[in-house]
């Protein structure tokens, strides 16, 4: 009698190890939901000083010393549009000439390329009295793997401080940056990008102080 | 969440070798399984505001006095929120979803006392004490921040046995978990707290 509900108790916490092992939350996320905003800014950094602004007419591709440059540019000038209309609506005027602007904005895009491989085990009657064709003990289903492959774009929208002096060959750190960051989809993509631009300058209302 | 599949499988494996042991221990201790469903209070719901069902714990008592056991406990329970928005970071701010996690796996010693008649229902007290292995993560998009810790703390238990048969009997008790140290993400003081529910098994023998 003792022996047996040894037999069910160790039952029951296996069955329940099991459920719970299978049930880890939070393992999946749509495309959308890899989006991440970053922004930092420096806190010694007044930005209520800062009234005009100058960016390039192009968007920097970052790409590894040597490696061929395949970014896409269908993006680019939606990028710095939509950057643009957001500098004007925090107060900022752009101009021209860099030597005369009080900060320089530059947005730079790098995709990273990954490869995976998933990994299915065997099972043995997986099938078993589920389809019609497979009434009966279905033979062994043979393990399987898959590959798969995934890119990681970044926007990065760099605020810098002209002004800063330019010590020996070290470039001043940006006063302001802008990270945005998700799995690469060319059907999202340009909502994506825009919303991201978007957010970065929502969450980074003080660049608009004392305009 | 790098150390989440070597820890499910070594948990299983555990679990394996905990339940093939007991037979052999059977004579001198009872174990007892259960399902954890955990609550989170204080700090610990700051960081996650959501009751976890995914709970289990194993526990061996021994009776060294009459109505009173000393035992072992180990247990697993997983705290997850998916929350939208963004997070101050003090130099910035980072939006995205994030999902939070606490794992939170109790190993303590156990000192219990028992009230009710020899054979009949069985209410008691306890105090548990030893530390908590502690696994706090929180993944922003494709970005992961993950801190894992020893935490010394303690829980009072207090609970009820109901006996089914002879060698065997129901179990559910209350516990709650203190941590007495401990840090969030950001490195700020923050103590694991949480009440613990548990509805199990508990096998033994005379």
């Amino acid at each position: 009698m003792i022996r047996r509900y040894f037999v069910l108790g160790g039952a029951l916490v296996l069955l329940a190890a099991v459920i719970f092992i299978s049930c880890y939350p939070g393992d999946e996320l749509t495309i959308s939901e890899t989006d991440t905003v970053v922004t930092l800014f420096d806190k010694n950094a007044d930005f209520s000083a800062d009234n005009t602004y100058a960016m390039p007419d192009s968007v920097l591709h970052i790409v590894g010393e040597g490696d061929r440059d395949d970014i896409t540019r269908a993006y680019d000038a939606d990028i710095l549009i939509d950057i643009a209309t957001q500098m004007a609506a925090l107060g900022y005027t752009r101009v021209g000439n860099p030597a005369t602007a009080d900060v320089h904005v530059l947005p730079a895009v790098n995709v990273r390329d990954y490869t995976g491989y998933a990994y299915y085990g065997g099972w043995w009657g997986y099938w078993y009295g589920y389809y019609p064709p497979y009434w009966g003990w279905y033979p062994y289903y043979p393990g399987y793997g898959v590959s798969y492959d995934y890119s990681i774009g970044t926007l990065f929208i760099l605020m810098i401080d002209p002004s800063q002096p330019v010590v020996g060959d070290k470039v001043p750190p940006p006063i302001w940056i802008a990270g945005i960051n998700g799995l690469v989809d060319k059907s999202t993509n340009a909502k994506r990008i825009e919303n991201g631009i978007k957010q970065a300058f929502a969450q980074s209302k003080y660049l608009g102080e004392g305009k | 969440m790098r150390h989440m599949k070597t820890i499910r499988t070594l948990a299983l494996v555990a679990l394996v070798v905990a339940c093939t042991h007991t037979t052999a221990l059977a004579q001198d201790w009872f174990g007892i399984a259960t399902w954890n469903v955990s609550v989170p209070d204080g700090d610990t719901k700051n960081f996650v505001d959501e009751t976890s069902f995914l709970g289990f714990g194993l526990e061996f008592r021994k009776e060294f006095r009459p109505k009173t056991t000393v035992g072992i406990l180990g247990s697993w329970e997983v705290f997850h929120e998916r929350r939208d928005g963004s997070i101050d970071i003090g130099s910035g701010t980072i939006t995205g979803t994030n999902d939070r996690y606490i794992n939170s796996f109790p190993i303590m010693l156990g000192l219990h006392r028992y009230f009710g008649e020899a054979g009949g229902r069985q209410p008691y007290i306890g105090i548990n004490a030893g530390g908590f292995v502690l696994i706090q993560t929180i993944r922003v998009g494709l970005s992961e921040i993950e801190d894992d810790t020893w935490e010394w703390g303690a829980a009072p238990e207090a609970g009820f046995i109901f006996p089914i048969d002879r060698g065997s009997a129901f179990i559910i008790n209350a516990r709650y978990n203190i941590a007495f140290t401990g840090e969030d993400l950001s490195a700020e003081d923050s103590k694991l707290t949480y009440w613990g529910f548990h509805a199990g098994f508990c096998w033994e023998a005379y």
